[in-house]
């Protein structure tokens, strides 16, 4: 599930929408400059070339009042907007064109709008120039520019935002739905309903959700009630029938084969007991019917279990070395840890011989439990699957299994390793 | 002594009656929570063995409403259900012991007694046995006047044989309660074997009331 989740990109719903806001905002406006500096300058050259024709359908009026060459010289002086040259001086454009020109008394040039019109005045062709500045339009332009990427500025943000507010808002229920189902715990008693919306897919959502949560439940309760009524249902036809065999044996007229006999049964009841509890202690922990919020010390804990398990070493003349740095300590669930390191070292003592020398090694990243013995028969990567069994095996091949599966609950690995005539069992993580 | 069996399954109710009536004990039983309810109510009672599981209600319960009265009844909880939970629950809740089922009758035998002694014999917590004495709490053993050395499981499994004392008790029960594991993890009972033939040679003249019976077990006998 964990994996699932993390996938290295992942982001919030919220970042997710307003980032796509704000990237599609940009590219708009990115876009929408250049375009409005064009059009806006077709439009304002547009008006200029309007003006200039106009100008020009009435030169021929003023044309009339020109009858000397003085009046020619002094209507070339009063009107600064028009420039009268002889035709033969000049290249003739039919349409207005814009032109870099000094202006005098100012520095640099300035752009200007020309028109050209032809006409014949006191029996010589002439070629008239109306011009006009394109200053203003610079100055205008650049106003509405500043003015629109001011607009835009504030769009944008008011653009995301708002979006963030109101995604915010409407997405409430949403994460109110989330956190229900990250706080839902199968242990807890009661299931609370995640928050009302009026909203119809969020409704459907919680519904759906609040099902689901009940239906796991029920599974969940249904599973564990069986797991326990089945071991309560065995364990108590074992309890009667130890306690029979414990009686028979009190009786005085028993033979020495009946007594053996009784003995067998005895062996056999055992397996039956330990299989039924390690069954209900493995779907235990797949219930997770267990926290993992103690901290202890693994040197302690070994050392706990070295003690306890020191008559069967005894009883096999081992010996137990133990090394361990000082307070190695880990969080998790004690209980069930010490059940791990039981089953290691209880494995330990098994397989091994008489007078062999067992080591825990316990480091900050790694225990290592370590018996001397034959390499196995059995596959490596099968040691911890259940039920599997080596020769001379005593127990039900549950030991290690419930073994690996602690150590996943603690996020840590559990390895074996045959090396220099020794099975080492490593825990680490 | 009076002791109250309270577990519903008969078969196992009526042989702990049967193997704790040799150790010289009244033993009555119930099956449901409201006849051992009656019963308390009416009589006080040594010890009290109390299934959880039990028709009619939860054992725990039954400890609540007797450590509520200020009953001071023994309870010994004897479980199907080998939970840690449950354990610690019931010694909270001030049960005087918790043993999962199944058990050896010989085991049982002997947390009866513990508790008991524990809260009968205030002070002197001695066992006497012919020219045997034990002293529990200090762990000492005195034989025809003379303190005995012994190891620490020479002493426990000596306890062990004089709380079952003129029962057989099986090997199979002495490694259990001697090593706290299951008896399934031994490959052979050779060092019981080793115990047994130790205790009886520093037991000087007291180690010849150990019977060996073959094939089974081992047995204190007068």
């Amino acid at each position: 599930m964990a994996e699932f989740i993390k996938n290295g990109n992942e982001m919030k719903l919220l970042n997710y929408t307003s980032v796509r806001y704000l990237l599609f905002t940009a590219l708009i406006f990115l876009i929408s400059i250049p375009v409005f500096y064009v059009v806006l300058n077709r439009i304002f050259i547009h008006a200029i070339d309007r003006d200039l024709y106009q100008q020009a359908g009435e030169i021929p009026l003023h044309q009339n009042h020109i009858r000397s060459e003085s009046d020619l010289a002094l209507w070339k002086t009063l009107d600064n907007d028009l420039e009268i040259i002889p035709a033969d001086s000049v290249k003739f454009l039919a349409g207005p064109f814009t032109e870099q020109r000094t202006v005098p008394g100012k520095e640099g040039k300035q752009d200007f709008r020309i028109l050209q019109k032809k006409i014949h005045m006191l029996g010589k062709a002439y070629v008239v120039q109306i011009k006009s500045s394109l200053i203003e339009k610079e100055d205008l332009v650049q106003t509405i520019l500043l003015i629109q990427l001011s607009l835009f500025f504030l769009m944008l943000i008011g653009a995301v935002g708002i979006n963030y507010f109101i995604n915010k808002k409407v997405w409430s229920p949403f994460y109110n739905t989330l956190f229900f189902l990250k706080n839902f715990d199968l242990e807890k008693t009661a299931i609370g309903m995640p928050e009302n919306t009026p909203i119809q897919e969020f409704l459907q959502l919680n519904h759906s959700v609040h099902q689901l949560a009940v239906g796991v439940r029920n599974a969940y309760l249904s599973q564990k009630e069986f797991a326990e009524n089945a071991s309560h249902e065995l364990q108590t036809p074992l309890a009667v029938l130890r306690s029979k065999l414990e009686l028979l044996l009190q009786e005085k007229s028993l033979s020495q084969s009946q007594s053996m006999l009784i003995d067998d049964m005895y062996k056999v009841i055992d397996q039956l007991e330990i299989l039924n509890n390690n069954l209900l202690f493995l779907s235990k922990m797949e219930n997770s019917q267990f926290a993992f919020n103690e901290r202890f010390d693994i040197g302690q804990v070994a050392a706990e279990v070295a003690d306890e398990l020191s008559f069967m070493m005894d009883a096999k003349s081992q010996k137990l070395t133990m090394h361990h740095d000082t307070n190695v300590s880990k969080s998790g669930n004690k209980s069930l840890f010490k059940v791990l390191i039981t089953n290691l070292l209880r494995n330990a003592i098994q397989h091994s011989a008489k007078g062999s020398i067992i080591s825990i090694q316990i480091t900050e990243t790694h225990t290592t439990i370590a018996n001397p013995g034959e390499p196995l028969n059995i596959n490596k990567e099968s040691i911890f699957n259940r039920f599997t069994k080596g020769e001379n095996q005593r127990g039900n091949g549950l030991g290690l299994a419930i073994a690996q599966k602690i150590a996943t609950l603690h996020h840590l690995r559990l390895d074996y390793a045959y090396r220099e005539g020794r099975h080492e069992f490593h825990i680490s993580g | 002594m009076k002791l109250l069996i309270i577990e519903d399954e008969q078969e196992l109710a009526q042989s702990i009656r049967e193997y704790l009536q040799k150790e010289d004990y009244r033993c009555e039983i119930a099956f449901t929570v409201q006849e051992g309810r009656e019963k308390i109510e009416c009589f006080d009672y040594d010890c009290i063995l109390l299934d959880i599981m039990l028709p009619g209600g939860s054992g725990l319960d039954l400890l609540e409403e007797l450590k509520k009265d200020k009953k001071m009844d023994g309870v010994i909880i004897i479980s199907a259900k080998n939970s840690l939970e449950d354990r610690i629950f019931s010694l909270k809740s001030g049960a005087d012991d918790y043993l999962a089922k199944p058990f050896h009758l010989a085991e049982l035998s002997a947390r009866v007694q513990s508790v008991i002694r524990r809260r009968h014999l205030q002070g002197s917590n001695e066992i006497f046995f012919h020219n045997l004495t034990i002293d529990v709490p200090a762990k000492t053993v005195i034989v025809e006047g003379k303190e005995i050395n012994l190891t620490k499981t020479e002493f426990d499994l000596l306890l062990f044989l004089v709380t079952n004392k003129g029962r057989v008790i099986s090997k199979n029960a002495i490694a259990e309660h001697l090593s706290g594991q299951s008896a399934l993890y031994f490959d052979n009972y050779d060092i019981i074997y080793t115990h047994i033939k130790n205790l009886k040679r520093k037991l000087l003249s007291m180690g010849s009331h150990i019977k060996t019976i073959y094939g089974s077990g081992y047995k204190l006998s007068d």
